[in-house]
């Protein structure tokens, strides 16, 4: 479900397909914590094409925040739509970094 | 068809072709036996009959010669006793080849009577002897002479036909035969001649014409004789068995002419070339000649026949050894057929029979020999197994399945409870004091991570709240049932510092980490100061339907969810809330319900209803956004709990805009 490479010593991270739901959660949960447990830090959740994500979706990605800790950086580019309403709904606006794309998020998160 | 049919069949059609074959030939074989033994009785009889006339012929001889002159020396008695001692051996030989020899008994009465003919003859001719008339004497020996002649020439007729019966005989055989006819008939006038000659040579008288014409005849006989004695031995020619007859017969003829010519002449002038006694040894030197060539081919005839005897014999032999053989191997098919084939068969059938009918623990049968069979059993052997395998696995996924069932069914009831106890926790529709409430609540499947309550909190005031726990299933719906008490718990005290916030931030912060968050209407309606408090936590935002306005509006723009991030804090939003305002709360299964194409339906589909039936009593309300709901679905189940809830003030004391429960 989850493709990553490499920019400027940043995971990102993108989601293949456009939901994120409770069939899929887990499926998120476990790639994320696999990526995370290899060792990166920096991380940047490339939402673009992602047009659906509910409660267990937002769970599953605030857990991959939680497993990161205080020593990682998780920010979120191109989230659109329902999905950036759902994230200024929950105030998770707060707790993620939002970017437009991801080279901007990547940028931040490298300084 | 059986197997064991499809192979006995030609055996035993092949053993009974066989057995056909061999019968007809033993029965043939058998057929040759009998001809054999005939042919051989026939030439033991012919061969005494041969005996008895050359006896015959010298007993006449010597009486025939005694009779006319008495002086004379003969052997009678000997002559005599040697006819009787060759007649009583043919009798012999006749009783003894009476069953295989048919003819033999007709043979035997006919003996009986010749021999009573010269029985009587013989008393005539004692009589005879004794009279001193020669010319009593001279007459009785012309008939002497004519009676055992003709006697001769019956033996001789009896030895023609059984000569005439052999039909099926050697060509070789058959031709030693007639010689030996011919040869006795040779012999026959030779030997009449001799006593004729003799007598008539000695006497004084002139010979009788009866002699003479006699004689003359067996001179043509004889020749005749050794012509076809001659011509039938051209037919002996490849065999090298011809013996010189002919200088004989022309020596004899010779003298016999002489002699004739001489006897024609008046007894006065007759000159003798020869007398009697040259004459008799003559003749008795051309009868020995005569014999030897008789003994030879009797020999030589006999031989033959044993030989072919001893061939039929053990032809006949062979053919029942064939026969048995045939037979052996017959019978031997069949065991072999029974034994290797046919009883294996029947044994692995009844094992696949019994395996068919699911006896799996059925013994295979054991098979000595290493053969297809063995093979099958092999084979059969391995199925047997596959099958046990299967059947234990099918046994074992049957009794995991009735496992699952059970635990399925108690699940489906411990969710069942679980969801009546949910449905339990909901107030019913009701009134606290001008301040009514109206629920509804469609689960997406058994249990629900969504629920609400409406609560008396005294001094005019009510409490509320609406919570949807992330996920599904039992998580969901423990989530659901633990915020639902604690938060009721909380509402239920009578004073909070803080308020709602505190309530908000007390909870998330004892939410239970292993519990799903969830999100939330936390409100509060005070209708002393006609206003509505209330706590957003990630629920989506209520709508406020003013009594006075015709657009409803959303209150409030986000909040954090309970238990999702620690550094959640919450504030409170009061707005004012008279008398018929009322206030929608709603979870994210409503506007988040999509129709066929996938398009949500969205907070502003349901502002419209709202507005739509904005004054509509509240169940009614609640009613048509259901309708349109399951209109936008199409008819599909939801894929979300939908839950709804509507607070109000009621515009008269408690009557008229909403329906009593």
């Amino acid at each position: 479900m989850l493709t990553s490479e490499i920019q400027n010593g940043i995971l990102v991270v993108r989601v293949v397909g456009k939901r994120i739901d409770a069939a899929r959660a887990p499926e998120f949960r476990s790639e994320m914590n696999a990526l995370i447990d290899e060792g990166h830090h920096q991380i940047v959740l490339d939402l673009d094409g992602v047009d659906f994500v509910d409660s267990s979706g937002l769970g599953a990605i605030v857990s991959g925040l939680k497993r990161l800790g205080p020593r990682g950086n998780l920010a979120i580019a191109a989230a659109s739509g329902s999905v950036a309403r759902l994230f200024a709904l929950t105030r998770m606006d707060k707790v993620f970094p939002l970017h437009q794309d991801v080279d901007t998020a990547v940028k931040r998160l490298a300084e | 068809m059986k197997i064991r049919h499809i192979l006995l069949l030609p055996a035993l059609a092949l053993g009974l072709m066989l057995l056909l074959v061999v019968l007809t030939r033993i029965s043939v074989e058998l057929g040759h036996l009998q001809d054999e033994r005939q042919l051989t009785a026939s030439n033991a009889v012919r061969q005494e009959l041969l005996l008895v006339a050359a006896a015959l012929a010298s007993e006449r001889t010597a009486t025939y010669l005694s009779l006319r002159d008495p002086e004379i020396v003969t052997d009678l008695a000997g002559e005599r006793e040697e006819v009787n001692l060759s007649s009583a051996a043919l009798k012999r030989t006749l009783r003894a080849v009476e069953d295989v020899l048919p003819q033999a008994r007709v043979a035997v009465d006919e003996a009986a009577r010749l021999l009573d003919v010269l029985q009587s003859a013989r008393e005539e001719v004692q009589t005879s002897q004794l009279s001193s008339d020669e010319g009593e004497r001279l007459r009785a020996s012309r008939v002497w002479f004519e009676t055992i002649s003709a006697i001769v020439e019956q033996t001789q007729a009896l030895r023609l036909s059984l000569l005439r019966q052999d039909i099926r005989q050697d060509s070789i055989i058959r031709t030693e035969g007639r010689l030996r006819y011919f040869a006795s008939i040779l012999s026959e006038t030779i030997s009449q001649s001799e006593a004729l000659i003799a007598g008539s040579l000695k006497e004084t008288q002139t010979t009788p014409p009866w002699v003479i014409e006699r004689v003359e005849r067996n001179f043509g006989r004889s020749g005749l004789a050794n012509d076809l004695i001659a011509a039938e031995q051209v037919m002996l020619l490849e065999d090298s068995q011809r013996l010189p007859i002919e200088p004989l017969a022309r020596h004899y003829q010779e003298a016999l002419q002489t002699v004739v010519a001489d006897l024609r002449q008046p007894a006065r002038d007759r000159r003798v070339t020869m007398s009697a006694e040259d004459w008799v040894r003559t003749s008795e030197s051309a009868l020995a000649q005569i014999n030897s060539f008789q003994q030879f081919f009797l020999a030589s005839s006999r031989d033959r026949l044993a030989r072919q005897l001893r061939y039929v014999r053990a032809s006949l032999l062979s053919w029942v050894a064939v026969l048995g053989i045939g037979l052996l191997a017959v019978s031997l098919t069949v065991v072999v057929v029974r034994n290797r084939v046919a009883a294996p068969l029947e044994k692995m059938i009844s094992a696949m029979d019994r395996l068919a009918n699911n006896d799996l623990r059925t013994p295979l049968p054991q098979l000595r020999h290493q053969d297809e069979f063995a093979a099958m059993s092999d084979a059969l052997q391995v199925f047997k197994t596959n099958a046990i395998r299967r059947e234990t696995l099918q046994h074992n996924r049957n009794r995991m399945l009735t496992r699952l069932k059970e635990t399925y069914r108690t699940l489906r009831a411990d969710l069942r409870a679980a969801a009546a106890i949910q449905t339990t926790l909901l107030p019913r529709d009701a009134t606290i004091g001008d301040v009514g409430f109206s629920g509804l609540y469609r689960p997406a499947s058994v249990v629900a991570g969504d629920t609400f309550n409406v609560l008396d909190q005294d001094q005019g005031r009510v409490g509320f709240f609406q919570v949807d726990v992330a996920g599904h299933g039992a998580p969901a719906a423990l989530g659901s049932v633990v915020s639902h008490h604690t938060l009721s718990q909380f509402l239920l005290k009578k004073q909070w510092a803080g308020g709602l916030a505190q309530i908000a931030a007390e909870i998330h912060r004892d939410w239970p980490q292993d519990l799903p968050y969830f999100t939330m209407i936390l409100g509060e309606i005070d209708t002393g100061c006609d206003t509505i408090s209330l706590v957003q936590a990630g629920h989506p935002s209520p709508i406020l339907i003013k009594a006075d306005e015709a657009s409803p509006s959303a209150l409030g723009d986000g909040g954090f969810p309970v238990g999702l991030v620690p550094e959640a804090d919450y504030n409170v939003l009061t707005v004012h809330f008279g008398r018929g305002d009322r206030l929608l709360v709603y979870s994210d299964g409503v506007i988040e319900a999509t129709d066929p194409a996938g398009h949500a339906f969205g907070g502003e589909s349901l502002e419209e209803i709202v507005r739509q039936n904005a004054t509509a009593p509240a169940d009614q309300l609640l009613a048509a956004i259901m309708s349109r709901l399951r209109a936008w679905r199409r008819g599909a189940s939801f894929e979300d709990d939908v839950s709804m809830l509507i607070v109000e003030r009621t515009r008269m004391e408690g009557r008229f805009n909403h329906a009593h429960v």
